[in-house]
Parts: structure tokens; sequence; C-alpha cells
């Protein structure tokens, strides 16, 4: 049904030559919107995995000078303090050279990060499931131990899935409105294609052609131009997309692992290609049999 | 196979074409259309190949009322026509095997029937070399032939040809005129508009003629030196 012989020179039609670049153009919109929102759901589906359950105290340094204890003591006393408090698995002091790994694409690997006064680390496992009251915690810690700060994950990982949700939102209604203006002007341009070959559809219908067999021709060709279009608008998405994470990447490594978080929604960014041919094969269907019938 | 009743048509608001056309054509018929240029022949063959519908009154075509045909039906109807436009309106950018072969594909036939059977049939009306050219580059008479080859490629039950000898010269005419006889003698009904007086007398079938918006029928000429 796709790929027949046509009877009509619709090659020649000037108005589906702008078919594949506004197709392609809208459905490059809709693929970054996607990519936005697939990168989004993956990097706080991995954070969360990471950090869910990850609660971290840092010893702030300097407080060495106002009070009598190092700071090494302070972590101490806040292990001690921290192992009795029920729902904690776990209070371990991060040694010193993985904070210092941590804060290397800031600082470099120099000698002179040693000298710095850092912070140090307690990373606390809690038991799964447990119900930690941490804002009661952190007061609580900040006032047994002085410099400690209880760094909780979970309210900013909230915000970053809220991000994350709007981003997705807006990539369904910018695939929305890209369907919708898809279907006004493959309406169009359905409408121009029959406008054009009025003569040749007449003699057509004259030797007993069906509405359905002069909308398959049309449909053919509305089908061919949307998905090269769209084909088009993917491939350009994706290579902006690898472009701004090779960039990303550059500057930032670890901090967008693109390729870490490669997963089947990735194939989503394809779904432009089978729905815009889809669209305009229904499409001009629709406006094909409707104005045939309009025009009898 | 074709029955008009009171048959009234006018375009638009223009001036009455037919009132109360009453006729009929029994199948297996083969009859002349004449009248005057103007007098209303291809509107008449317009009416038959349901291009256009009666003002007034209406008619049946091979067994069907047709004001009650939906447009599959129609669609259906026009498959067992065969009409040579007087325009011919054949599809410019198609060879003449592909004009020719329109109506058996747009039938669903299969593809290896079709080619070596309008390759036969353009033989026959002699465009054999002529196969792959497209219309503009055949002159009037055999972009005609190929219009008529086209109508009668699917055999047909009502044959309609709009002065089908027009642009021929009266060698192919007759030519034509005998594979229309051909096709009547296998049960196809014809109805040939012309105003070539020469076929009329020659090829002795009764006619139609248009007078004061209505038809006349006609018996067959008598031979000239009856
Ligand atoms: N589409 C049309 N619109 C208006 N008038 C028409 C149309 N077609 C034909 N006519 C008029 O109908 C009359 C009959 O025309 P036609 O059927 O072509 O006659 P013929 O074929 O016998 O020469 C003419 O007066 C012509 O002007
Ligand atoms: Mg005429």
């Amino acid at each position: 049904m796709l790929f027949r012989r046509s009877d009509l020179p619709l090659d020649r039609d000037p108005a589906g030559g702008f078919l594949p670049w506004i197709v392609g153009l809208m459905v490059y919109l809709a693929a970054l919107a996607l990519a936005g929102a697939v990168l989004a759901d993956g990097l706080v589906e991995r954070w969360r995995s990471d950090l869910a359950d990850a609660v971290t105290v840092q010893i702030m340094p300097g407080a060495d000078e106002q009070g009598a204890q190092t700071q090494a003591d302070r972590v101490e006393e806040a292990v001690r303090f921290l192992a009795v408090v029920p729902g904690v698995a776990s209070a371990k002091p991060l040694p010193q050279e993985d904070v210092l790994r941590l804060l290397e694409p800031w600082l470099g690997s120099g000698s002179i990060a040693e000298d710095l006064p850092l912070p140090a680390l307690i990373a606390i496992e809690l038991i799964p499931g447990a119900q930690v009251d941490l804002a009661d915690l952190k007061h609580r810690l900040a006032e047994a131990v002085p410099g400690a700060v209880l760094e909780d994950h979970k309210p900013w990982l909230g915000d970053l899935a809220r991000l994350a949700r709007g981003i997705e939102i807006l990539a369904i209604v910018t695939m929305a409105l890209v369907a919708f203006a898809s279907v006004l002007t493959i309406v169009f341009v359905s409408r121009s294609a029959l406008a054009q070959h009025q003569e040749v559809i007449q003699v057509l219908s004259l030797i007993g052609a069906r509405d359905s067999y002069i909308a398959a021709q049309l449909q053919a060709y509305s089908f061919r131009l949307a998905t090269l279009g769209a084909a088009l608008g993917v491939a350009l998405a994706l290579a902006t997309v690898l472009a701004g994470s090779a960039l990303l990447g550059r500057a930032e490594t670890g901090l967008l692992p693109l390729a870490q978080s490669f997963s089947w929604r990735w194939l989503l960014l394809l779904l432009p290609v089978p729905a815009a041919g889809l669209i305009a094969l229904a499409t001009t269907r629709a406006t094909v049999l409707r104005q045939l019938r309009r025009m009898a | 196979m074709v029955r008009f009743q009171r048959v009234g048509l006018r375009y638009g608001n223009g001036p009455e074409i037919f009132r109360d056309l009453t006729f009929s054509l029994p199948p297996g018929s083969f009859h002349f259309l004449v009248g005057p240029s103007g007098a209303g022949k291809s509107s008449l063959l317009k009416l038959l190949y349901l291009a256009i519908r009666p003002s007034s009154g209406t008619f049946s075509l091979l067994g069907r009322d047709v004001a009650s045909l939906d447009r599959e039906e129609v669609a259906m109807m026009r498959r067992r026509m065969g009409v040579v436009f007087q325009d011919f309106r054949l599809l410019d950018h198609l060879s003449a095997l592909d004009n020719v072969a329109l109506p058996l594909r747009v039938a669903g036939a299969k593809e290896e029937q079709v080619r070596s059977h309008v390759a036969e049939l353009l033989a026959w009306v002699g465009l054999a070399d002529h196969i792959h050219s497209l219309p503009a580059t055949l002159s009037g008479g055999q972009q005609q032939r190929v219009a008529i080859a086209r109508a009668v490629i699917t055999r047909p039950n009502l044959l309609l040809a709009d002065e089908p000898t027009g642009n021929v010269d009266d060698m192919i005419g007759v030519r034509l005129m005998y594979l229309f006889d051909e096709l009547n003698k296998l049960g196809t009904t014809v109805v040939i508009a012309t105003h070539n007086e020469g076929l009329v007398q020659r090829f002795r079938h009764p006619q139609l003629r248009i007078e004061n918006r209505g038809v006349r029928l006609v018996p067959p000429a008598a031979r000239a030196t009856a």
C-alpha cells in the first residue's frame, strides 16, 4: 500500500517540498524536549539510587580555634553520638583521601589541597525503611557536636524529581503541540495536492477508482515526506544531544554521565519517526476522503 | 441497459439542455449519437458516465436507478463502462502503456496480466512502437487511440465515446469503428457521439438524434445504393 507505483505526479508538488523541512524542524524541537526529559529522569533515578538512604555529616574545620577540641576529636564524638541513634545502621568517617578525591575536579590534585582546612565527612547508613526524623537529628547533632552539619539529600532529591517531572510535562506538551501543528500542515499539504491534481483525480474517479484508492496514493506520499522529515529531525536532535554531552563531559566528568545514564528510554527519541508517519497517513486519508465527498 | 424517464438537464441557471428526455437502449445495442454542435451530445454522455446528475427526472443504468447509488457503487458502475472523452483526458506524466493500464490497475488487476494485455491492445490500435511514449510526444490521432484503448481495455458492458474519430484520418477512423463493432459483437452496448456523416452512412447503426431538447430514434441510414 505504501510503496506502490503512483498515478499522481506528486513528486512535482511545490507544497510537498517543504513538508519534510517543517516536520523535521518540529520533530527536532520535540525530540530535544524529549531528550531533556529522558536525561532528567535518568539523573534523578541514578542519584536517588546512590543517595536515597545516604546521609552525610560534615564536621567543619576552623572550629578548632574556637573550641578546645580538634576536628578529629569532634569526628569521633559525632560517630559515637550517631551510633546509638535508632535507625542508624552505621556511621563511618570517610578517610581524608576520599574527601580530597571528591574535591579534585575543583582543587586539582596538588599539595595545596592538603594544606587547606577541609571538612571531615562521616557517612551514615540508615537501616532501610527506618523512619528517622532527620531534621530533629540534625538539630540535636549540631547541639551535641560543635561544627557538625548533617546533610540530608532527601529534600533536594525531591526538588530534583519535581524538576524532572516539570521537564517531562514540558516534553509532553511540546510533543502534543508539534503533533497538532503537523496535522495542520499535513491537512494543508494534502488539500493543496488535491487541488493541484484535481484533473488527474477526476480522471481516476471516472475510470472507476474508489475514494480509498485515490487516498492511498496521497497517503503514501505524505507518509514518505513526514517520515523523511521526522528522521531528519531526530538525527539532528541526536547529534545535538551527543555534541552537548561531549561538551559537558569535557567540563564536568562525573556530573552528567550521559553514557552511564543510557537506558531503553533513549529509544523514546526514535518515537517521532513512526509517529509522524502514522499521523501523516491518517491525516491525509481523512482529509482526502472528506474533500472527495465534498467535491462530488 | 439504459432507461431515461423524463430527464431534464440544465447547468446552473443556464438554459435547459434537455427536457422530458425519455428513451432506452437495449443491452447489446449500438447507437450513433448525433446532433449539431452544442446540441448536448457530450452532456448526454456525461449523464451516462455519472459525471453530472439530471436536474429533474431520473434514469437507470445497468439495472440500477442512478439516484440511489452511493460513491462506492458509482465507482463500481464506472468499472463496467468505458469512456472515450472528447478531450481524451490522458494523464500527461504516464506512458501510453500506463495510461491504458490505469482502469485495470484501479480495479486491482494483477500486474502480469496488465502488461501483456495492454501491450497487445496498443499494438492492435497501431501504437506498438509508442508503448512507452508520453502523451505529449504523440500526435492528436495517436492520443485518441490511446484514449480509446483505455476505454475498451476492460471489455466494458457499456462503451461511451465522444467524437472518437474526430482526430484520426478516415482509414484509422474506420479501423477504430471495427474495433467498436467487434466489442459490440462480444456484447458491449455502444453509444458513439459523432458528427462524421461518412461514418454514420458507412456503419449502419440506429441513431439517437438530439432535437428540441429531446432525442429522436432514427433507424439505420439506408444504403446509398438501395
Ligand atoms: N459545464 C458546463 N457548464 C455550462 N454549460 C455547459 C457546460 N457544458 C456544456 N454546456 C452547454 O451545454 C450545451 C451543450 O453542450 P455539449 O453537451 O457540449 O454539446 P455537444 O457535445 O453536442 O457539442 C452547450 O450550449 C454548452 O454551452
Ligand atoms: Mg461535445
